[in-house]
């Protein structure tokens, strides 16, 4: 074979090219192909997962949906500064229109132009909010 | 924090991903194994199978959230024996440099073992080997024997069918054959 690669490099393109078309096979083409004659069996693999892994008590949905949620209360928290001094001064800065939040506060919250006559808890639910809006982890 | 640690899967969700996999997933995975660890001379692909897993359920390797098992398990699997090769490299360089002459006398040569220490040879020649083999079963099969080549040198399918001037149902079926005659190498060699 030509070309300006080793054969080492060859065989080993040569095993990636396989192993991606394997990854995108239909599951009726890879138990149809391999389902019979494959040297490591589905059973081989799975032995070899549940010891890797062992008792599992929770389904893909339920781990996932406690993830997102772990993450989301995560995010929410870390989103805000600390005291409600520094959380009310995000918010003016924000509705001054010197915040990168600064457009999404314009659209979301078009009729607030003084945050002096809001609570503290109304405010760290705006900031919450925008914080959400704009996908960032800090303020 | 959310769009890092959101970005991947919880430890959690990969135990709980990997314990439910369907047959043809198990399959699948098996095989990528079986692919990966014959770049190799010398691995099992059950070894490399469990420890990629122990990459993944430890953290050590992290999952992106909505990749795929087998895409996802396949580049653990391939950087794992990445890493082995290197290893191999440096092990034959090792011995290169601690070569001795006649007279008993180390050989030290810096300049030797940079040139000649980057890649250990008999992975040159596993290689080679397996390539000639596959090559001799499909020499009478030439739009295989143009696809193996073409995806050796990383050719895209395009441009396979371009430069071997193939139709889409050629190089599909040449694909299906090509994959049969490995998979044939594959279990003659865990026979033997």
């Amino acid at each position: 074979m030509t070309g300006s690669r080793s054969d080492r490099e060859r065989w080993h393109a040569l095993m990636d090219a396989l192993s991606d078309e394997t990854a995108e096979m239909s599951d009726e083409m890879i138990v149809r192909e391999y389902g019979s004659s494959a040297s490591q069996s589905a059973d081989t693999v799975s032995n070899i997962i549940r010891e890797s892994v062992g008792e599992v008590e929770i389904t893909p949905y339920e781990a996932t949906r406690a993830a997102l949620n772990e993450a989301n209360k995560n995010a929410r928290g870390a989103a805000l500064p600390e005291t409600r001094e520094q959380r009310r001064s995000l918010l003016t800065l924000i509705l001054a229109g010197e915040h990168r939040w600064s457009n999404s506060a314009t659209l979301a919250f078009r009729e607030l132009d003084d945050p002096s006559n809001l609570s503290d808890e109304e405010i760290t639910g705006i900031l919450e909010d925008l914080a959400e809006l704009n996908g960032e982890d800090d303020g | 924090m959310y769009h890092s640690e959101g970005n991947y899967l919880s430890l959690d969700e990969v135990r709980a991903k990997l314990s439910c996999l369907s047959k043809a997933d198990l399959l699948r995975l098996g095989r990528i194994a079986e692919l990966q660890a014959k770049k190799l001379r010398v691995c099992e692909s059950e070894d490399l199978l469990a420890e990629g897993l122990k990459r993944v359920v430890s953290g050590d390797r992290r999952w992106p959230r909505g990749l795929g098992t087998s895409t996802f398990m396949k580049n653990v699997f391939a950087s794992i024996v990445s890493s082995k090769a290197k290893h191999a490299a440096f092990a034959a360089r090792y011995e290169v440099d601690a070569e001795v002459d006649q007279s008993g006398d180390v050989i030290s040569d810096q300049e030797h073992v940079a040139l000649e220490g980057r890649i250990d040879p008999t992975m040159e020649i596993y290689a080679q080997r397996m390539l000639g083999r596959m090559a001799t079963t499909i020499s009478d099969d030439p739009d295989a024997l143009a696809l193996a080549m073409a995806l050796g040198e990383g050719l895209t399918a395009i441009e396979t069918q371009t430069q071997f001037h193939m139709s889409q149902k050629q190089y599909d079926s040449a694909r299906k054959r090509l994959r049969r005659v490995v998979n044939r190498m594959m279990t003659e060699e865990n026979a033997s």
